[in-house]
């Protein structure tokens, strides 16, 4: 008789089902070879099946064993969805399938003694996105000559800093001239696309460095000036004292991972970073603070993150702080003084019922050294809830790299290798 | 596409110039309607430049409803004038029963008064009267400004122009400005304050184009003053911007062009002023414009001028005598009305120029 475990996970609970049709099967083996997960494999099944050897009806029942691939079911060798299997096979016998109702984030966290979290975890449905709304199309068919995106160029800059209301700007009129009077606060002007706020840990050193370069490349080969938040957790110093930091936002939150590293590399930077991104609240994880997942706080994780010898959580509020303009004084002039307020220093919150008044209240500093406002929406620009990560990096190599070391497998050794080496 | 024009004198000159300028330029649509400013008066308003005319045109009730208005708020009738109209069944115009023209003295109260005191009170007075008339849509207000005049009419541009006797010379009824336009907006619904020119505060303009930055100028300049509503044309937008960075900020009048049609990024940051230019892209950003523009402009000091968008896709051509400058959308309506200049001397403005008409008719290129 067969049993089973209340708590265990089974097939329906999965993220993504294999369909498998054995009747097309050839049992090449290819899609066992190839899955990354191992998340299926070879196995056997008893078959009843029904026949008739005899010239007139006489059936009888046969049962055989037949070898089969199957997916397996525990929470590590889970089916991510990667699709290399259908790739591989040569006789469209095997493919992953969604599955909508699956219960795999709650029963994990069942499983491993996890407790169930507040905030952007829970996004367990697939929603249409804001990407996929944006529409880019003719500019405007009510024009005489109609404009398109090919005869009328547009200017993809703005400004990332502290923009004054033009009636503050200190203008003085001069011969006929405008001058400026006073100093402004600083302003870069970027083409506005920032990529997230994904540390070296959350991510994993590889696809971070990757990044890293990816931003350079797009800055110096292509002309495309984008910009890079670091995450939280610092960076590594041999970027630090190059001249790419100036396309790099360095973040500093609660836990202010990274900082002492950041600090003691100042005398040697060549270059301003981009901009200093504090972070108060964020939409991935609303009040709960970051925390890492154990098994990825390594010792290069913690090498940079300035904390040796520790599992630490970001906590969720920045500790020093008990108002916002408390956080003007402290936060905001110290790390405008550190730079000599020639960096714009922004702020992060995720979006909630406080966003707008952290907002107006920012907004009354005196000394226009609040140098800009990041928004995070409930699902949160950093890819760290688990089905965003999922969605948005498809199910290719990036998101296995990251699954794979948030699950601690055997590559994870080897990730932090790499990782090493780029420090 | 509209067509545009304007006319700035040494000598004082009738509506019927404005009328010939438009008419041979006319096609397509452009029969919708009529408009048109007159700055600087003679005739019979020239005795009376410092007093503040009010231009409507209303119905019974109207008259009215503004007459005690403008009791209350102190202003005392020094002269009215209307004028007088041919009516002819045969006529294509949607006429209003009066259009009054009224020269006001100011309130008591404001005998010591600034003259920017002063002014406020001529916008909110206007506003006052405007939004008093449009609950029941029993008139119009086109203008409440000293030696201005405003008349805008839906109809045949040339039929306007007769059942208001415009066609005939007069010295009664002239200006040394005259800015007119012979369309109503046709994208919208016909509204009568659709129609260029547009005018606050002494600041005319008219543009021929499409704005399709509208949403992004009109969210911006609602939040700067109070005289920016309406917003029944595209090109409001224009002649708002123009009085904000004149008149608000006090900034010359390069500037507008750098504000609305900001050079590209690159060019800027190799300029020597290219720090303030960068500050107006930044914070002005909102007012820039796009799509094509051609627009021209009146200050309250009488300098007209005339730009273009950043891709110069609208016509338009200036050309001038001794006495004469005309600037409009096309060379015939300058044939028209100054066939003996030397049209070798006429300026078809490129896209970074800014022309620009002093008081002593001094015609000035400035480049971006």
């Amino acid at each position: 008789m067969a049993t089973i475990k209340i708590n265990e996970i089974s097939k329906d609970e999965l993220l993504w089902q294999i369909e498998y049709n054995s009747d097309r099967c050839t049992l090449c083996g290819k899609c066992v070879a190839a899955c990354p997960f191992n998340a299926i494999e070879a196995s056997v099944e008893k078959r009843r099946k029904v026949i008739n050897e005899d010239s007139t009806p006489a059936p009888k029942v046969k049962f055989q064993t037949v070898p089969v691939i199957k997916q397996n079911i525990n929470i590590k060798n889970f089916c991510r969805g990667c699709g290399i299997c259908e790739k591989v096979c040569p006789n469209e016998s095997i493919k992953p399938v969604r599955n909508t109702d699956e219960k795999f984030a709650m029963k994990v966290r069942a499983y491993t003694g996890d407790s169930y979290k507040r905030g952007g975890r829970n996004n367990l449905h697939t929603m249409p996105r804001a990407l996929d709304k944006i529409k880019i199309g003719r500019i405007s068919q009510m024009t005489d000559p109609s404009l398109d995106a090919q005869r009328h160029t547009f200017e993809m800059l703005a400004p990332f800093g502290r923009v004054l209301p033009p009636e503050q700007l200190p203008l003085t009129e001069l011969n006929g001239q405008l001058e400026l009077s006073k100093n402004l606060p600083p302003v870069r002007w970027i083409y506005p696309i920032i990529l997230g706020d994904m540390s070296i840990g959350a991510l994993s050193g590889r696809m971070w460095e990757a990044l890293a370069i990816a931003t350079a490349y797009m800055n110096e080969e292509l002309g495309i000036p984008i910009r890079m938040c670091s995450g939280e957790g610092g960076m590594p110093v041999r970027l630090m004292k190059s001249r790419y930091l100036k396309y790099m936002i360095l973040q500093i939150a609660s836990g202010h991972f990274g900082w002492n590293r950041i600090i003691n590399t100042m005398p040697e930077m060549t270059e301003d970073p981009a901009g200093i991104l504090i972070k108060i609240g964020q939409g991935a994880k609303p009040g709960d603070g970051g925390l890492l997942q154990a098994k990825k706080v390594a010792r290069h994780i913690q090498e940079i993150r300035g904390v040796p010898k520790a599992d630490l959580l970001s906590p969720p509020n920045h500790q020093g702080l008990y108002s916002i303009e408390e956080s003007v004084q402290k936060m905001f002039l110290s790390m405008n003084a550190a730079f000599k307020f020639r960096v714009p220093v922004a702020i992060k919150v995720s979006a909630s019922v406080t966003s707008i008044s952290v907002y107006n209240n920012l907004l009354r500093d005196p000394y226009n050294i609040v140098g800009g406002f990041f928004l995070d929406g409930i699902f949160g620009g950093t890819g760290a809830p688990f089905k965003i990560k999922g969605l948005l990096l498809g199910s290719s190599t990036p998101g296995k790299t990251r699954t794979n070391s948030s699950l601690g497998s055997r590559r994870l050794g080897h990730e932090w290798e790499s990782c090493r080496g780029c420090v | 596409m509209c067509r545009i024009g304007a006319i700035k004198s040494r000598k004082y000159i009738h509506p019927s110039k404005a009328l010939l300028l438009m008419r041979s330029q006319q096609k397509g649509h452009d029969n919708s309607g009529f408009a048109m400013v007159m700055q600087d008066l003679g005739g019979i308003f020239k005795d009376y430049k410092e007093l503040p005319i009010l231009s409507m045109a209303c119905t019974d009730e109207g008259l009215n409803i503004a007459d005690n208005i403008l009791a209350e708020e102190g202003f005392v009738r020094a002269m009215q004038w209307s004028p007088e109209t041919n009516p002819d069944p045969k006529l294509i115009i949607e006429n209003m029963p009066h259009y009054i023209f009224q020269v006001l003295q100011y309130p008591k109260a404001f005998k010591y008064a600034s003259r920017q005191e002063k002014e406020e009170l001529l916008v909110n007075t206007r506003l006052r009267l405007r939004k008093a008339l449009e609950v029941d849509e029993e008139g119009y207000v086109y203008s409440f400004w000293p030696d201005v005049i405003t008349l805008k009419e839906i109809g045949d541009p040339k039929d306007i122009g007769t059942y208001f006797g415009l066609w005939e010379e007069s010295e009664n009824f002239t200006a040394k400005i005259i800015t007119a336009q012979c369309r109503q907006n046709t994208n919208y619904d016909i509204v009568r304050y659709a129609a260029h020119p547009f005018f606050l505060q002494g600041y005319t303009s008219l543009v021929n184009g499409e704005n399709t930055f509208y949403e992004r100028n009109k969210l911006f300049q609602q939040s700067l003053f109070d005289g920016y509503i309406g917003f029944e044309s595209d090109s409001q937008c224009f002649l708002y911007t123009l009085h904000y960075l004149n008149k608000v900020l006090k900034w010359p009048l390069n500037y507008y062009k750098h504000t609305i049609t900001p050079l590209p990024h690159e060019e800027i940051t190799q300029r020597h002023d290219k720090t303030v230019l960068l500050k107006i892209k930044e914070s002005l950003t909102h007012l820039e414009i796009n799509g094509p523009n051609t627009i021209i402009g009146v200050l309250p000091d009488g300098t007209l001028f005339t730009c273009c968008d950043s891709k110069k896709l609208r016509p338009v051509v200036i050309g001038y005598t001794d006495d004469t400058v005309v600037i409009t959308s096309e060379v015939t309506g300058i044939n028209e009305i100054l066939p003996e200049r030397n049209w070798e001397n006429d300026i078809y403005p490129h896209e970074r120029e800014t022309v620009v008409i002093n008081n002593d008719l001094r015609v000035e290129q400035w480049q971006q």
